[in-house]
C-alpha cells in the first residue's frame, strides 16, 4: 500500500515537473513557447500589452484610411509575437513609416498633399498621440516577451559561437509592478516626445544672432514659410530644425561622453588603467622597441648557429680522433701480429733441430 | 556595450527620424514624432544602463566558501562531495535590474547539485548567493578564479560583462581509504611482531633471542641466562633483538609522460592514488612511509616517517603532483594562442577589451625591408628622382661634378625620351585644348612617365604592407599582441616584455605555456615529432630514479622497501642504470617492486596472446582498393595501433625481463591489486629477520 502511494507522489512530481514553467537555459520550443503565452501569470501582461498596441495601430491605421497597412501591421506584429522574430520589431517600425507616408500602401507621389504648416498644426495631435503609445507599448512588450520566452541575455560574442545556448529571462524574475511601470514610462515617453518634437520646431537658428544662436520662433509669423530669397543668417523652417536638432545632438553627446566618461574613469579597475597606460607607452615607442627586438632575435639565432656549428665541428673534430687512434690501434696491432709472427717463425726455428737444408 | 539588437533599432530609428524630420514633415509628421519618441526611449535606456553600469557594476565583490563536512577547510578530499557558496554585492546606489552571476566552475570537479549560475537582480547592500555542491573524482589541485556577472537591460539593447577575479586554490588530497588501513592494523599471524615492529638481528632491547655471549662487567645481572651459565660453568649474557619498524619508499614518476591525458584521468594520478592507498595502510601499520617524486630532471624527497603531520605532508605532495601537466614543447604557437586567447578574454575582460588593449594599423604593416629584396626596391624607388634631381642642380648649378659618363647620358636619354612621350602623348590627345592646358598635362605626363619606376616601386611597397591589414595573420598578430600585453602586467615587464613576446617565438610559447598551466587549462600536445618518435619518452628519468634509489640505500637501515610507480616501459636500453641501482639495492637486501602504470587504451599483453591463439583463422582480407575511403582509413588505424600496441608489449616484456632478472617485482596498476601486493609484501618483511 505503502509503496503504490510512494509511486502515486512519484507521479504527481513528475507531472508536476512536466507542467512547471520550463527551465530558462536553453532554447525553448515553439509548443512550450505557447504554453507560456496561455498559461504563464508572469508572461501574460506582457502578451496583452503587445497584443493591445498591435490592436490600437490598427484602429488608428484603419481609421486613418489606410485599411491595408492597418491589416498589414496587425498581421506582422502577431506573427512576431507567436513566432518570436527577433529582428522584426524594426521592420514593424519601417512599416509604419511607409504607411504613414502612403496610407493606400502603393507610392504614389502625385496623391501626396503637401502643407507647410503641417508641422506647426499637428501638435499633440490625439491620433498622432495614441499611435505613438500603441507603437511603443508595443515594442517594450514585445522585447521583454522576447527575453521570456527567446533570449534575454545577449550572446557574450557577437557572432554566435557553438554551444552557445540562449538564456531566457526567468518568469519568477519579473515584477508585479513591472507591466505598470512599464505602462507608465511608455506614457511619459510619448509626452517627451511630443514635447521635444515641438522643441524642435519653436526655435529658430539664427546664427547671427550675437548673444544665442538659437531664439524662439514666433508662431504667428509667415516669415519661416516664405518662398524666395532670404536674409543673412535667416533660415527655412526646415533648416532651422535640422540645425537645431544636430546640434542638440552634438552638444547632448559631447555632455554625455564628457560625464560618462569621467566616471567611467573613475570607475576604472587597477588592471584596466594599467592596461592602458602600458598600452599607451607600447603604441608611442613600438617603432624603437621592434628594432630592438629584432636585433636581439637575430643575435640570439646567430648565437644558436655559431654553437650549432661548434658543435658539428667538435663532433668532426672527436670523429676524426677516434679514426686515427683506430687507424693507429690497427697499426700497432698489425705490428705487434707481425712481430709475434715473426717471434713464432724464430722460436719455430730454433725448436726445429733438423738441419736447414732439410727443412 | 550595443548589442546587434541594439544597433539596428537605432539604426532603424535615426532612418526614420532623418526622414521624417527633413524629407516628408509638410506631408505627414507622423514618422517624425515616433521616430523621436522612439530615439528618447532609447536615450532613456542608455542613461538607466550607463547609470547602472557604473555606478553598481563596477563596484560589485565576490566571496566564497568551500565547506567540507560542514565547515570550510584549507583542503579537500577527493571523492567527498563538498559545498561552494558565491556571494556577490555591491555597495553601489541603484539597483542591477537583471544579471547573471555565474560561478566558473573548476576543471577537474563534477557538479553534484545546484546550478553554478543564478540570475537575479542585485539590489543594494543585499547580496546574492550561489550555492552548489562539486565532488573531485581524482586528487590534484582545485583553482577557482572568479565570478562573471553578465549584466543587460530588459529589452536586450545593452549589455556587459565583468569578471570579479577571486582566484584560489584548493589541494584536493587522495581519498582515505579506512579498510584497506585498518584491515591491516591487526597481527595476523602470531609469528609476526606487532604492527610498526621489525625484528633486526642486531643486539638491542627487543623481545626475541638473538645470541649468548660470555658475560661482561657491567652487563645487567637480569641478561645473566643462569641455566645455560650453571651448565657452562661461566656466566653468561642474552642478548635480544632489536625492534625497528619497518620502512617502505615510494619513488612516484611525474615525468610528462605520465602526465598525458585527460584531467583528472591521467596515468599520473592513478600512480598518485595507488601511492596514496599505500602510505595511509602503512601509516596505519605503524610503518614508515617515505615518498620521492621525480622527473627527467629533478627529484624531491621527502624522508620516511609516520607522524600525521608526516602524512598530511605526503598526502599534499601527491596532490601536488596530480595537478601537474604535460609541457607545451613543440605544440605549434598558433594552437596555443587559440587555446589561451578564450580563456584571457573570459578572465581578463577588462585587460582585452580593444579599446583599451589596442593594436594601430601601423603596427600590421607588413616592413618591407626586413626582406634582402626589399632594399632593391627601395633603390628603384629612390634613384629617379635622386638622379633627376641631381641633374637639374647641375644645371641650375655649373659648379657641381657631373655624373659618370654612362650614368650622365643614360639619365639624359631617359628625360628625354620620356620628354617626347609626353608631348606627342599631349598633342595628340588634347589636340583641340588650349595651350595652358596642353602645358599641364604635359608637364604632368612627362613627370609621371619620368618617375615611372617610383610609382611603381612606391605600388609594390604599399600593395606589400597593405596586405598586412587583412587575412589571418592580422587577426593572429593582434591576439599576440593582446596576450603579450597580459603577460606584460602580469610579468611587471610593461612595453618590452610586450615587444619581446611578439617578436620571441619561444619565449611567447613558453609563456603560453605557463599561463595555461596556471589556469589548468590543457592543450592537446603532439604525441611525436616530425622524425616519428615518442616525445614524452624521458630517457633522462632512469638516472634520476637510480640515482634516488642509490642514495635511498646509502641511507637505509634495514631491509627496506622501495617501490618504484613509473612509467618504465618505453625506455628500452635506457633502463641500464636503474637496473644497477635495483641489482644494488637487493645485495643489500632490500626489496623492490615497481608498478607501471597501463594506458587504458591498450590491451593487457597477456589477454592479447591468449585472444590470439583463441581467435580463429579470419576470412580472406579485402584489398585495399576494394575499401572505401572510410573503410581504408579504419583498416590503416587498426593497422597502426595494432603496432603499436604490438610494440609497447613487447618493449614492457623486455623492461619485465631486465627488472625481473635483478630481483624486482614487476607488475601493471590495472593487474590484481597492487595496493593489496605491497602490502603483503610489507608484512614479509616484518615477519623477516635480517641482518645487516
Amino acid at each position: 500500500m505503502s509503496a503504490r502511494r510512494r509511486d502515486d507522489d512519484e507521479d504527481d512530481d513528475r507531472a508536476a515537473a512536466r507542467d512547471g514553467p520550463p527551465d530558462h537555459r536553453g532554447p525553448l520550443s515553439q509548443r512550450d513557447a505557447f504554453d507560456m503565452f496561455l498559461r504563464d501569470r508572469a508572461v501574460r501582461p506582457f502578451l496583452f500589452g503587445a497584443l493591445g498596441g498591435l490592436a490600437m495601430m490598427f484602429l488608428v491605421l484603419f481609421l486613418g484610411g489606410s485599411d491595408i497597412g492597418a491589416v498589414a501591421v496587425a498581421l506582422f506584429g502577431l506573427a512576431t509575437v507567436a513566432l518570436r522574430w527577433t529582428a522584426a520589431p524594426p521592420f514593424l517600425v519601417l512599416f509604419l513609416l511607409w504607411f504613414s507616408i502612403f496610407p493606400l500602401g502603393l507610392p504614389d507621389p502625385d496623391g501626396l498633399y503637401s502643407n507647410p504648416f503641417e508641422v506647426r498644426e499637428t501638435h499633440f495631435r490625439v491620433t498622432d498621440v495614441v499611435l505613438v503609445l500603441a507603437a511603443l507599448v508595443y515594442l517594450r512588450c514585445q522585447y521583454r516577451l522576447f527575453g521570456l520566452v527567446q533570449q534575454a541575455m545577449p550572446f557574450e560574442n557577437v557572432f554566435r559561437r557553438k554551444g552557445d545556448a540562449p538564456l531566457r529571462r526567468p518568469t519568477s524574475h519579473v515584477e508585479p509592478t513591472e507591466i505598470a511601470w512599464l505602462l507608465a514610462v511608455a506614457f511619459a515617453l510619448v509626452v517627451v516626445g511630443q514635447f521635444l518634437w515641438w522643441l524642435v520646431n519653436a526655435l529658430d537658428f539664427v546664427p547671427t544672432d550675437d548673444e544665442f544662436p538659437v531664439r524662439w520662433a514666433d508662431p504667428t509669423s509667415l516669415a519661416r514659410y516664405r518662398r524666395g530669397a532670404r536674409e543673412p543668417g535667416e533660415h527655412t523652417a526646415g533648416a532651422s530644425r535640422f540645425f537645431v536638432m544636430v546640434g542638440a545632438l552634438f552638444f547632448g553627446f559631447l555632455l554625455v561622453r564628457l560625464v560618462f566618461g569621467y566616471w567611467r574613469l573613475r570607475a576604472m579597475t587597477p588592471a584596466a588603467g594599467a592596461t592602458i597606460l602600458t598600452d599607451t607607452s607600447w603604441a608611442e615607442s613600438h617603432r624603437e622597441r621592434v628594432r630592438v627586438e629584432k636585433w636581439r632575435v637575430w643575435s640570439r639565432l646567430r648565437a644558436a648557429e655559431r654553437r650549432r656549428r661548434a658543435a658539428l665541428a667538435e663532433r668532426e673534430r672527436k670523429r676524426k680522433e677516434a679514426e686515427e687512434q683506430t687507424r693507429a690501434e690497427d697499426a700497432a696491432r698489425k705490428r705487434e701480429e707481425a712481430a709475434a709472427r715473426k717471434r713464432r717463425a724464430a722460436a719455430d726455428d730454433e725448436d726445429d733441430e733438423r738441419p736447414r737444408r732439410r727443412r | 556595450m550595443l548589442t546587434p539588437r541594439g544597433w539596428w533599432f537605432l539604426i532603424v530609428v535615426m532612418f526614420v527620424l532623418v526622414l521624417g524630420a527633413f524629407a516628408v514633415p509638410t506631408y505627414t509628421t507622423v514618422p517624425a514624432i515616433l521616430a523621436v519618441t522612439l530615439f528618447a526611449w532609447f536615450v532613456y535606456e542608455w542613461f538607466q544602463f550607463h547609470v547602472r553600469s557604473n555606478a553598481a557594476v563596477s563596484r560589485l565583490r565576490v566571496r566564497r566558501w568551500v565547506l567540507q563536512g560542514g565547515r570550510t577547510t584549507p583542503m579537500l578530499w577527493a571523492n567527498v562531495p563538498f559545498d561552494v557558496r558565491v556571494r556577490v554585492r555591491h555597495d553601489g546606489l541603484v539597483t542591477i535590474g537583471y544579471a547573471v552571476i555565474e560561478d566558473r566552475l573548476p576543471s577537474g570537479a563534477d557538479l553534484i547539485e545546484g546550478e553554478t549560475d543564478e540570475t537575479t537582480a542585485i539590489a543594494s547592500g543585499e547580496p546574492v548567493d550561489v550555492t552548489y555542491t562539486l565532488k573531485c573524482p581524482a586528487p590534484g589541485v582545485l583553482r577557482f578564479e572568479g565570478v562573471k556577472v553578465r549584466v543587460a537591460d530588459l529589452h536586450g539593447f545593452f549589455y556587459r560583462r565583468v569578471f570579479l577575479r577571486d582566484p584560489v586554490e584548493f589541494l584536493i588530497l587522495p581519498p582515505l581509504v579506512p579498510e584497506e588501513g585498518r584491515q591491516r592494523a591487526d597481527k595476523r599471524f602470531n609469528m609476526l611482531p606487532p604492527p610498526g615492529i621489525h625484528r633486526l638481528r642486531k643486539p638491542g632491547s627487543g623481545d626475541e633471542l638473538h645470541d649468548l655471549r660470555d658475560y661482561q662487567p657491567g652487563d645487567p645481572p637480569k641478561m645473566i641466562a643462569w641455566k645455560t651459565s650453571a651448565r657452562k660453568d661461566k656466566l653468561i649474557t642474552k642478548e635480544y633483538e632489536t625492534d625497528v619498524p619497518v620502512r617502505c619508499v615510494l619513488f612516484l614518476d611525474t615525468c610528462d609522460g605520465v602526465r598525458l591525458g585527460p584531467p583528472g584521468n591521467t596515468l599520473l594520478t592513478r600512480l598518485a592514488g595507488v601511492a596514496a592507498v599505500v602510505a595511509q595502510a602503512s601509516a596505519t601499520n605503524r610503518d614508515l612511509v617515505g615518498l620521492t617524486t621525480f622527473d627527467d630532471k629533478t627529484a624531491t624527497a621527502i624522508r620516511p616517517g609516520r607522524t600525521q603531520t608526516h602524512m598530511i605532508g605526503v598526502l599534499r605532495k601527491l596532490a601536488e603532483v596530480a595537478a601537474l601537466q604535460p609541457g607545451t614543447k613543440g605544440v605549434p604557437i598558433d594552437h596555443l594562442t587559440r587555446r589561451a586567447y578564450p580563456l584571457a578574454h573570459e578572465l581578463y575582460p577588462e585587460v582585452m577589451d580593444r579599446k583599451t588593449n589596442t593594436m594601430p594599423l601601423g603596427r600590421l604593416w607588413l616592413p618591407l625591408l626586413d626582406k634582402w629584396w626589399g632594399w632593391l626596391i627601395l633603390i628603384v624607388l629612390l634613384t629617379p628622382p635622386a638622379l633627376v634631381a641631381y641633374k637639374l642642380a647641375t644645371v641650375i648649378n655649373s659648379d657641381l661634378p657631373r655624373l659618370p659618363g654612362p650614368i650622365n647620358r643614360m639619365v639624359v636619354d631617359w628625360m628625354a625620351n620620356t620628354f617626347n612621350f609626353a608631348a606627342r602623348f599631349t598633342m595628340r590627345a588634347f589636340a583641340g585644348a588650349p595651350w595652358p592646358l596642353r602645358l599641364v598635362v604635359g608637364v604632368i605626363v612627362w613627370q609621371c612617365a619620368l618617375l615611372f619606376p617610383t610609382v611603381l616601386a612606391g605600388l609594390f611597397w604599399f600593395v606589400y604592407g597593405f596586405r598586412g591589414w587583412f587575412g589571418s595573420k592580422a587577426g593572429d598578430l593582434r591576439r599576440r599582441k593582446q596576450l603579450a600585453t597580459l603577460f606584460g602586467l602580469q610579468d611587471g615587464t610593461g612595453p618590452d616584455g610586450i615587444e619581446r613576446y611578439v617578436h620571441d617565438d619561444d619565449a611567447y610559447a613558453d609563456r603560453v605555456a605557463a599561463f595555461l598551466q596556471h589556469h589548468q587549462l590543457r592543450c592537446p600536445v603532439p604525441l611525436y615529432d616530425d622524425l616519428g618518435r615518442y616525445r614524452f619518452r624521458c630517457a633522462r628519468k632512469a638516472d634520476v630514479l637510480a640515482y634516488e634509489i642509490m642514495r635511498a640505500v646509502s641511507r637505509a637501515r634495514d631491509n627496506e622497501l622501495y617501490v618504484i610507480l613509473a612509467d618504465l616501459s618505453e625506455l628500452g636500453t635506457d633502463l641500464e642504470p636503474l637496473v644497477r641501482a635495483c641489482r644494488v639495492a637487493r645485495a643489500r637486501r632490500h626489496h623492490v617492486m615497481v608498478i607501471v602504470p597501463w594506458p587504458a587504451d591498450v590491451d593487457s599483453p597477456d589477454d592479447t596472446r591468449a585472444a590470439d591463439d583463441d581467435e580463429p583463422r579470419k576470412k580472406k582480407k579485402k584489398h585495399p582498393d576494394d575499401m572505401s575511403a572510410e573503410g581504408r582509413h579504419k583498416r590503416i588505424s587498426a593497422i597502426v595501433f595494432d603496432n603499436l600496441t604490438r610494440q609497447y608489449h613487447e618493449t614492457f616484456r623486455a623492461m619485465r625481463r631486465e627488472l625481473t632478472g635483478v630481483g624486482a617485482t614487476v607488475m601493471r596498476v590495472d593487474d590484481g591489486d597492487p595496493v593489496r601486493l605491497v602490502l603483503d609484501r610489507l608484512d614479509r618483511l616484518r615477519g623477516m629477520r635480517s641482518r645487516r
